[in-house]
C-alpha cells in the first residue's frame, strides 16, 4: 500500500505544479456554468403554457437534465481522452518512468495512481457540472427536481468519463511521445464517437433486414449480437439516450468497462519494464509454463 | 549482445569502454532490468536482492518538483527509514543543501548530475551503474564529478562506469571492460596487465655489463644514449632485476613502473587489431 501511496503523493505534486492542470480546472468550471445557462435558457424557451401538471414539469425537467449531460459529457469525453492520453506519456517522454522502474516498483500501482488522478478529475468535473446546473436553475427561480435526482443523473456520465479515461490511459501506456499520444487520443475519441453512430446504423439496418422483423417489433431485439457487443463496449452508450440498456444495466456496464479497460491498460503498461511487446511477452510466459510442465 | 561475460570485484571501479554502437548502453540497461534478455544471468554475489543504483546517460527528474522531493520520492519508494532526513543528508553531501527546495528546472547541468548521483546512492546500493556520466559536462563539472567518484574509492561500493572519456577512466577506474559489437573483447586492470608491468630504468653508466645482466628479460625499448631501458616483466621479478643491474655495477639513477594508460589499452584492443585485419 505504501508504494501506491508514494505514487499518488507524487502524482498529486505533479498535478499541483502543472499550470495546465490549473487551466483545466478553470476550463471545466467555466464550461459547466456556460452549459448550465444554455440548458436553463433552452428549458425556459421550451416552456409551454399547456404544461400544467407537476408530473409534466418533472418530465420536461428530466429531459432537460438528460440533454444537459449529453452535451456536457461529449465535451468532457474529448477533454478527458486527451488529458489521460498524455498523463503517463509526459513522464515516459523524459525517461522518468523507466528510471522509476529500475527500482523494485510495481507497474500496476504506478498505473493505478494515474487512474486515481483521472478519477479525481472526473469526480470534480461531474460534481461541478451538477452544482452549476443546480445553482443556475435555483438562481432563475425555476422549479427544479430534487437534488438527489440531479445528483443521480451524473452517475452514468461519470462512469462514461472514467471508462474513456481508461482508454486514454491505455493510449498513454502505448506511446512514448506526448504529441503522438495526444494525436492518437483524438483519433481514439473520433473512433469511439463516430463508431457508435456507425455501428448503431449498421445494427439497425441488419435488424430491418432480419426475416422475422416487423415494424411493430422492437428493432433492438433483432440486432445481431456482434453489433450489440460493439455498442456495449463503447462508453458513449452510457450517456446517449439509449434503448440498448436495461434498467440498472448502465451502472454494471460502466463498472465493467472501467475494470476491463483498466486491466488492459495495466497489461500494456507492464511491458514498460522490459520494452518487450505485449504479444511477445505473453508468448514467452506460455513457453516458460510449457517448459515447466 | 552476445557472449557477454565479465566479473566485477567487491569495491572495484570499472570502466566500460567501446566505440559508438558497441552496446554499452544496452548492456547497462540489461543490468538494470529495463531491456529484455533472452538468455544469461546477472549475479550479484550471494545476494539475490542486491540493490543497484543507476545514473542514466541523460539523468531525468520531475523538473517541476524540488530537488528534495525528487530524492524523497525515491527514498520512500525504497522504503528507507526516515526518508526526509536521508534526502536532506544526501543533498548536503553533494553540496545541494542550499538549493534543496528549489525546483529542478532552475538547476544547471552539473547540479543535476550531482543530484543524479545522490539519487542513485540514496538507497545505499552495492553496485552503482553510470552511463556516460562525463558526457556534455564542462571541465569544472568534470573535475567536480571526478572528485565525487574518487570519494567512492574504498567505500566498498562497486561501480561500473561507461564512458568515452579515456582520461577520466584513467583517473577514476581500477579496471576496464572493452566492448565491441555487443561482445566483451577484454577486461584489463590498470595495475596488472596479464601479470606484467613495464619497468623503466635510467642507468648512469650503461654498458655491456648492464646489458648482460638484463639478458633473458623482455627489453622493449632502449633510448639512443642507452641510458633509459624499458623492460616488461612480472611485478614479482622487479626487485630481482634491480639487484642484477646494481650487482653488475650499474648506477641506477631512477626506476619506475610505467602504468599503462587507458588510451594505450584502447589502442591495443581496438586500433591495433583493426590494423592487423
Amino acid at each position: 500500500m505504501s508504494e501506491f501511496e508514494d505514487h499518488v503523493r507524487k502524482d498529486l505534486q505533479l498535478l499541483r505544479s502543472d499550470s495546465l492542470f490549473v487551466l483545466l480546472i478553470v476550463v471545466v468550471a467555466v464550461m459547466a456554468f456556460i452549459m448550465a445557462f444554455l440548458a436553463t435558457s433552452s428549458y425556459v424557451n421550451s416552456w409551454s403554457p399547456m404544461l400544467v401538471t407537476k408530473q409534466m414539469i418533472a418530465e420536461r425537467q428530466r429531459d432537460n437534465l438528460e440533454g444537459y449531460w449529453v452535451s456536457i459529457s461529449s465535451m468532457y469525453l474529448m477533454v478527458f481522452t486527451i488529458v489521460s492520453s498524455m498523463i503517463i506519456t509526459s513522464e515516459k517522454e523524459n525517461g522518468m518512468v523507466r528510471y522509476i522502474l529500475t527500482f523494485r516498483t510495481h507497474t500496476w500501482q504506478f498505473f493505478l495512481s494515474k487512474f486515481l488522478m483521472m478519477a479525481g478529475l472526473a469526480v470534480f468535473a461531474t460534481s461541478v457540472s451538477t452544482l452549476a446546473y443546480f445553482l443556475v436553475f435555483a438562481a432563475m427561480d425555476l422549479p427544479l427536481l430534487s437534488f438527489g435526482d440531479v445528483l443521480s443523473a451524473m452517475l452514468l456520465p461519470l462512469l462514461a468519463i472514467l471508462a474513456i479515461s481508461c482508454i486514454g490511459l491505455m493510449v498513454s501506456a502505448f506511446m512514448n511521445k506526448k504529441g503522438a499520444a495526444i494525436a492518437l487520443g483524438v483519433v481514439a475519441f473520433l473512433v469511439i464517437s463516430m463508431g457508435y453512430t456507425f455501428v448503431d446504423g449498421l445494427g439497425m439496418e441488419a435488424a430491418h433486414n432480419h426475416p422475422d422483423w416487423d415494424y411493430s417489433y422492437d428493432e433492438i431485439d433483432y440486432i445481431p449480437w456482434q453489433y450489440k457487443l460493439l455498442i456495449k463496449i463503447n462508453p458513449l452508450v452510457l450517456i446517449v439516450e439509449s434503448d440498448y440498456l436495461e434498467e440498472g444495466e448502465g451502472i454494471m456496464l460502466g463498472l465493467g468497462m472501467i475494470v476491463a479497460y483498466l486491466a488492459l491498460g495495466m497489461l500494456i503498461f507492464a511491458r514498460e519494464r522490459t520494452e518487450r511487446g505485449l504479444i511477445k511477452d505473453l508468448m514467452k510466459r506460455i513457453e516458460r509454463r510449457e517448459g515447466r510442465s | 549482445m552476445d557472449g557477454v561475460s565479465f566479473e566485477l570485484m567487491y569495491g572495484e571501479i570499472c570502466g566500460l569502454v567501446g566505440p559508438n554502437g558497441a552496446g554499452k548502453s544496452t548492456l547497462i540497461k540489461l543490468i538494470m532490468g529495463i531491456e529484455p534478455r533472452n538468455d544469461g544471468e546477472i549475479v550479484f554475489g550471494d545476494d539475490e536482492n542486491a540493490i543497484v543504483g543507476y545514473v542514466p546517460e541523460r539523468p531525468t527528474f520531475f523538473e517541476d518538483l524540488t530537488a528534495f522531493y525528487n530524492l524523497y520520492y525515491i527514498a520512500r519508494l525504497n522504503n528507507l527509514p526516515e526518508p526526509e532526513e536521508i534526502s536532506r543528508k544526501m543533498l548536503a553531501e553533494f553540496g545541494l543543501e542550499q538549493r534543496g527546495d528549489d525546483i529542478l528546472r532552475t538547476f544547471s547541468k552539473g547540479m543535476k548530475q550531482r543530484l543524479a548521483i545522490a539519487r542513485a546512492l540514496i538507497h545505499s546500493p552495492k553496485l552503482l551503474v553510470m552511463d556516460e556520466p562525463f558526457s556534455g559536462l564542462d571541465p569544472s563539472m568534470v573535475m567536480e564529478l571526478r572528485g565525487h567518484l574518487k570519494r567512492l574509492w574504498g567505500t566498498g561500493l562497486t561501480v561500473l562506469v561507461s564512458s568515452h572519456d579515456l582520461n577520466e577512466i584513467d583517473q577514476v577506474c581500477d579496471s576496464i571492460v572493452f566492448i565491441k559489437s555487443g561482445k566483451i573483447i577484454k577486461k584489463e586492470g590498470f595495475e596488472r596487465v596479464d601479470g606484467n608491468v613495464t619497468l623503466q630504468l635510467t642507468v648512469l653508466n650503461p654498458g655491456k655489463n648492464v646489458t648482460n645482466a638484463l639478458s633473458g628479460h623482455n627489453i622493449v625499448s632502449v633510448s639512443p644514449d642507452g641510458r633509459t631501458i624499458a623492460i616488461v616483466a612480472l611485478r614479482t621479478e622487479v626487485p630481482g632485476i634491480l639487484k642484477k643491474v646494481i650487482d653488475s655495477g650499474g648506477q641506477v639513477l631512477e626506476s619506475k613502473l610505467v602504468q599503462r594508460k587507458a588510451e594505450d589499452m584502447y589502442a591495443d584492443v581496438f586500433l591495433r587489431t583493426e590494423t592487423v585485419k
